[in-house]
């Protein structure tokens, strides 16, 4: 009977141990989905934020999603990430993302890639707010900031960055919300404070 | 009087020179810094900026975003600006909009500068959309980045339809991509038959006319919720199958997704060559097309594109659905894989996204 117990316990861990690994075969892997910082922003000003697009900065030439002065929201590569500054660490939400979480990120990045979103300097994320809808949505945004790309991905998805309870949401059409989020209020350095370092080193 | 005034000569270099050679010393990470603007802000934290920036008057401070965008824009050190940004839009009111429009059309500034004031003025203006100062712009001289960026900030109307049409023609890059996308909102059906010409014969067309035509295409067919998209479907799935270029892959992707249609999120699901995180993306955004496929009895080909779906992006809202449904499965691999699917689903679930279903992305129809 003991034994039998036994049996069952182990063919019940070894079927949860399976499923797992089938789950997270396909799913988000290394540091996709998660936001990277460096430094030397005017100097010792401020840091420079960009989401992680693929699992690696080796795995692709292009391996970043951020947004740069004088051009759009896109696809780089690590070196101009970079642009000889120094790296600050890889970051998640506080509230662990699981993997499929991650693909969502990896695809609003994709998306934010996709719409051709020009720099804004001022605002996280800049948008009419007589004509978006009651939740921004990628193509209604008219501008935004390296540390709104983040901020943006990841208050869609439900997981809050920056912000106080009534207006930690970016993607909420709102103009104290995006006044909220704007200026120096929150910065891509402070942004990192609200997040979790998953590692300093370069994810490589 | 000769050593006197040699004298005086010295004097006068030590007193400009001293400070210049000592300026151009500026080191910072192994750097030169030579710009005397720039200098001030070596190893300056926040605080210490905000004091030197609260102090300048506002030409002051326009000529310091002008030095900024030209030394460290040109090194795509974009967020440098950030504090000079903040610092002019405290002082908005203190701009009057001829003084903005000004520094826009001034082709001495850096292009950074004028796209920061197209900012400033949008957000000055943004009450007062009607009397756009900065849309005679459009059709001058000045460089495509700024128009880009008055493109993006401004709303347009019925009586701006020619202009944006004569925006589509000026070239094959952003520029045609935001007016044409700009023209959809305004006009759909004329966006739309522009988008129909690019479509047809998109493997002479740029990626970026491509994508806007898609883009166009969706926004005519939800807005007019034309029932049958087959065909727009299909040249979707022929420019995802058969362009090299990952951006049009993506563009096509989120075409299809953005449709909020039956079929088209059925195609996306059932479609091996598409990346997996485009697959949970679009499920997530579609996920109340998934449940009305349930809803409305759906055949056993719908089931197991639904529980295909689910063992990508399980999600909890579809539990009972799928649940009401699974009777009509007669296939028994098909039974158990949605068995296990809907064990998922309770554990692991995600719960329905209702950012989605805003009446202006009219995913809840």
């Amino acid at each position: 009977m003991k034994k039998n117990k036994f049996i069952f316990a182990i063919a019940l861990i070894g079927s949860l141990l399976i499923s797992m690994v089938n789950s997270s075969v396909y799913a988000a892997t290394g540091y996709e989905g998660y936001a990277v910082y460096r430094d030397g922003v005017l100097f010792n000003y401020t840091w420079h934020a960009a989401i992680m697009d693929e699992a690696y900065s080796t795995t692709t030439t292009r391996p970043i999603v951020h947004s740069t002065l004088g051009n759009i929201v896109n696809y780089d590569t690590w070196n101009n990430f970079l642009n000889g500054k120094t790296f600050k660490g890889v970051y998640r939400p506080n509230i662990t993302p699981t993997s499929t979480d991650r693909d969502l990120f990896k695809s609003m990045g994709r998306k934010l890639a996709n719409e051709n979103i020009s720099y804004n300097a001022g605002y996280q994320v800049y948008y009419n707010t007589s004509t978006a809808g009651t939740w921004v949505d990628s193509s209604e945004i008219s501008s935004m900031r390296c540390d709104g790309v983040v901020e943006y991905i990841y208050e869609w998805y439900g997981f809050k960055v920056y912000g106080n309870s009534t207006y930690w949401d970016v993607t909420k059409n709102s103009f104290w919300g995006r006044d909220h989020h704007s200026g120096t209020a929150v910065t891509p350095q402070s942004q990192a404070g609200y997040l979790t370092l998953v590692t300093s080193s370069i994810p490589k | 009087m000769f050593k006197k005034s040699k004298l005086i000569l010295l004097g006068i270099i030590c007193a400009i020179g001293i400070p210049i050679a000592a300026s151009a010393a500026i080191v910072h990470s192994n750097k030169t810094i030579e710009n005397p603007i720039l200098q001030k802000y070596v190893n300056k934290d926040e605080k210490k900026v905000k004091l030197i920036l609260e102090k300048l008057n506002k030409n002051q401070l326009i000529d310091e975003v002008n030095a900024i965008s030209t030394d460290l824009g040109a090194e795509n050190e974009s967020t440098s600006l950030l504090p000079f940004v903040a610092e002019l839009y405290k002082r908005v009111n203190k701009f009057e909009n001829q003084e903005i429009t000004k520094i826009v059309n001034d082709n001495t500034n850096a292009i950074t500068t004028r796209a920061i004031m197209v900012d400033l003025y949008t957000v000055k203006n943004e009450k007062n959309d009607n009397k756009n100062e900065l849309k005679k712009f459009l059709k001058q001289s000045i460089p495509n980045e700024v128009k880009v960026k008055i493109i993006t900030a401004s709303t347009f109307d019925e009586t701006d339809i020619e202009l944006l049409k004569y925006l589509i023609e000026q070239d094959d890059d952003n520029l045609t991509f935001q007016s044409l996308k700009k023209l959809s909102k305004v006009d759909s059906k004329e966006a739309y038959s522009i988008s129909e010409n690019i479509l047809s014969n998109y493997n002479i067309q740029s990626p970026q006319k491509i994508s806007a035509a898609q883009k166009a295409t969706v926004q005519y067919l939800r807005d007019n919720k034309i029932e049958h998209k087959d065909k727009f479907i299909s040249l979707c799935l022929d420019i995802l199958n058969h362009t090299k270029d990952p951006s049009l892959k993506d563009s096509s992707v989120f075409a299809l997704s953005d449709l909020y249609d039956k079929e088209s999120i059925l195609k996306v699901i059932k479609n091996d060559s598409i990346d997996r995180e485009l697959k949970v993306f679009s499920i997530d955004q579609n996920y109340m097309i998934i449940n009305e496929i349930l809803l409305n009895n759906p055949s056993e080909g719908d089931i197991d594109a639904v529980v295909k779906a689910m063992e990508i992006m399980p999600i909890r809202d579809l539990i009972e659905p799928l649940k009401n449904v699974k009777e009509n499965i007669n296939n028994t691999d098909l039974e158990k894989r949605c068995n296990d699917v809907l064990a998922t689903m309770e554990l692991e679930g995600h719960k329905g996204n209702v950012k989605w279903l805003d009446k202006n992305n009219n995913g809840g129809k």
